[in-house]
């Protein structure tokens, strides 16, 4: 299978009061196409730094990035945004789906950002809602549903789309335990189905377990950061 | 429909500051389209007054004191019945002005003392006083001077207005015909009191030395850039051959500017009244802007995240404010119109309703909400989706 995410040596800093603090290490890794991955880590290793990164929601300060074999790392924030249209779908732990929207109109938030006003795009939705089997809750609001159907929505959000990668950062982080596995089969049947690489971040290891490669922060930093880690 | 219903529902998230926005829209859209009305008629008004000086610009000359000025008080309102005595003999009109007349010359003082004045001319000009005949010329009876007296007086002299016998009587040493009597006088006021029963008319004995024959002359220029070259022209002329009279010179084009002047003063205020109502409510929208966008930050990082360009996202709250905008203006719009209306109806103003003053301020409105926006819209090419909606 074919390298789809190649990152070479990306690091992180962000500048606070004249300071540069290092939120993350150089690190490296590859995620081929059609993958399931899990990255773990202890809280304040990077992951979500790194998820985002990869998301292209964030940049980096120095590194190389490689998606499909083309160097994003210095991209505009414009190509990032057609970037993020194209190619992601994004899975967040708090949800976050637009308040004062119902279900079925954040869902068709992302197809009308990729494709324009659509009359077949309200249908899109409400099947995407029905294959996450909430679409009894279309026309409510978001404070209206439980945690585990506001995340469900959002996985709907993330997929209408059909990206080829499905990023979600602690996906199940806010959900209980039955919640939390309904919600990881799901990603594990958009994963099977329609081929979709799908990388998350949890410091679960039972979710963790249940994807095809597990990636612990650990292992992604270039020697002389493990060394320092370690230290 | 749908797009419409996500705008509104979008503006409706941000209830309170999208009234407030609104809300100085459309007060500002009011007082604008007032103004734009108030304005537009006063530069009419201003043009034909303009036109009208130009047509007729004159220079008129008052000179004074006017005796004949003093003259001009009435007794007009007062019946005078001739007595037969003298109705033969009523014949020719009196040029002749009624002054001070008193009973007791030395004291100068009396039972019937009342200061008399009267022009004729302009009795005979209303219409007014005699009820048969005529007054006297002066002239006609140049040694016997007559008399017109009050009801009382007739009264206290016992004399008879309908009695055919002559009756005089002296006042300042000078005997005086009765001409007739008043019709009695129930509530006249001549100088403030109810003096007429109590009076006696007679003719002027003295002439005043400057008794002057004009009070006023009217100089008509054709060319209005002349008025001020020929009122020195008219001074200097006056000068020379009236040394001893006084005079004002009112040029009316002159005055005609002092009112154009005056009228521009008023525009000027409120023109700046209609800039700072633009500017308070521009710089509302502005602030509501900046509120809103950091209200719905973490909207707009999710928007973003979900592959939104910022161009999307200004492009919808621009739409939103446009909106607002025009629902605002339009409603503003109605509501100055009305305020037009009514003002004109009830305040008896004197302009013509222009009804497109509302359009006017409409655009001109929905054109500094879309500017007002322009700031706050560019803070979110700036905004980084994940920090938007991690709320850093």
């Amino acid at each position: 299978m074919s390298k789809i995410i190649k990152i070479r040596n990306l690091k992180k800093n962000i500048q606070q009061h004249s300071r540069t603090i290092t939120i993350l290490p150089s690190c490296s890794l590859s995620i081929h196409k059609g993958d399931m991955v899990a990255i773990t880590g202890q809280s304040g290793a990077g992951k979500s730094t790194l998820l985002n990164i990869i998301g292209c929601l964030d940049q980096p300060s120095s590194g190389q990035y490689y998606l499909n074999q083309h160097d994003i790392t210095d991209l505009s924030c414009t190509a990032r945004s057609l970037l993020r249209k194209e190619t992601f779908g994004y899975i967040f732990q708090q949800y976050w789906l637009i308040n004062h929207l119902t279900v079925v109109e954040n869902v068709e938030l992302a197809l009308l950002y990729r494709s324009g006003h659509c009359r077949s795009n309200r249908e899109k939705a409400r099947n995407a809602l029905d294959q996450l089997g909430i679409l009894s809750h279309a026309e409510h609001y978001p404070c209206q549903l439980s945690g585990g159907q506001q995340q469900r929505a959002s996985i709907a959000r993330a997929i209408i789309t059909k990206p080829n990668i499905l990023i979600a950062d602690e996906p199940t982080g806010a959900l209980d335990h039955d919640n939390s596995m309904q919600i990881m089969q799901i990603l594990k049947e958009i994963n099977r189905s329609h081929g979709t690489t799908v990388i998350l971040v949890t410091h679960d290891r039972e979710i963790a377990g249940m994807c095809n490669k597990r990636l612990p922060m650990e292992t992604l930093f270039t020697k002389k950061e493990q060394l320092y880690a370690q230290a | 429909m749908h797009k419409l219903r996500t705008i509104i529902k979008g503006i409706l998230s941000q209830r309170t500051r999208s009234m407030l926005s609104g809300i100085a829209t459309l007060c500002a859209t009011a007082i604008i389209t007032c103004l734009i009305a108030f304005f537009y008629a006063t530069t009419q008004q201003m043009a034909d007054e303009m036109r009208t000086i130009q047509k007729n610009t004159k220079i008129v000359v008052h000179l004074h004191p006017s005796e004949q000025r003093q003259s001009q008080i009435t007794y007009q309102d007062y019946l005078t019945s001739v007595r037969p005595a003298f109705k033969d003999r009523a014949i020719a009109a009196s040029k002749k002005t009624y002054v001070h007349v008193y009973l007791d010359d030395k004291k100068r003082s009396g039972d019937y003392f009342e200061q008399i004045a009267c022009d004729h001319d302009y009795l005979l000009a209303h219409n007014l006083s005699l009820s048969s005949g005529r007054f006297f010329h002066e002239s006609e009876f140049p040694q016997s001077p007559f008399v017109v007296i009050g009801y009382d007086v007739a009264k206290k002299l016992s004399i008879d207005e309908q009695s055919s016998d002559p009756v005089s009587f002296f006042v300042a040493k000078q005997s005086h015909d009765v001409l007739g009597v008043i019709n009695k006088q129930q509530d006249k006021f001549f100088y403030g009191q109810n003096n007429a029963n109590r009076t006696i008319y007679t003719h002027l004995k003295t002439h005043h030395a400057n008794l002057l024959a004009l009070d006023e002359i009217t100089v008509q220029i054709s060319n209005p850039q002349e008025s001020e070259r020929v009122s020195d022209q008219v001074r200097l002329l006056l000068r020379e051959k009236f040394p001893n009279v006084n005079y004002q010179i009112t040029d009316m084009s002159q005055t005609a500017k002092q009112i154009q002047d005056y009228i521009a003063k008023i525009r000027f205020v409120l023109l700046a009244f209609g800039c700072i109502s633009t500017l308070v409510a521009s710089i509302n929208i502005t602030n509501s802007m900046y509120a809103i966008i950091s209200e719905r930050f973490q909207e707009i990082g999710i928007r973003l995240a979900i592959g939104a360009t910022a161009t999307q996202v200004k492009r919808l709250l621009l739409t939103e404010t446009l909106l607002l905008a025009l629902v605002s203006s339009a409603l503003g719009m109605v509501l100055g119109e009305l305020s037009n209306m009514i003002l004109i109806k009830y305040l008896n103003w004197d302009y013509t309703w222009h009804i497109f003053a509302g359009p006017v301020s409409f655009i001109m409105m929905t054109v500094v909400c879309l500017l007002s926006c322009y700031a706050p819209l560019l803070r979110v090419d700036k905004i980084n989706p994940i920090h938007a909606i991690q709320r850093v």
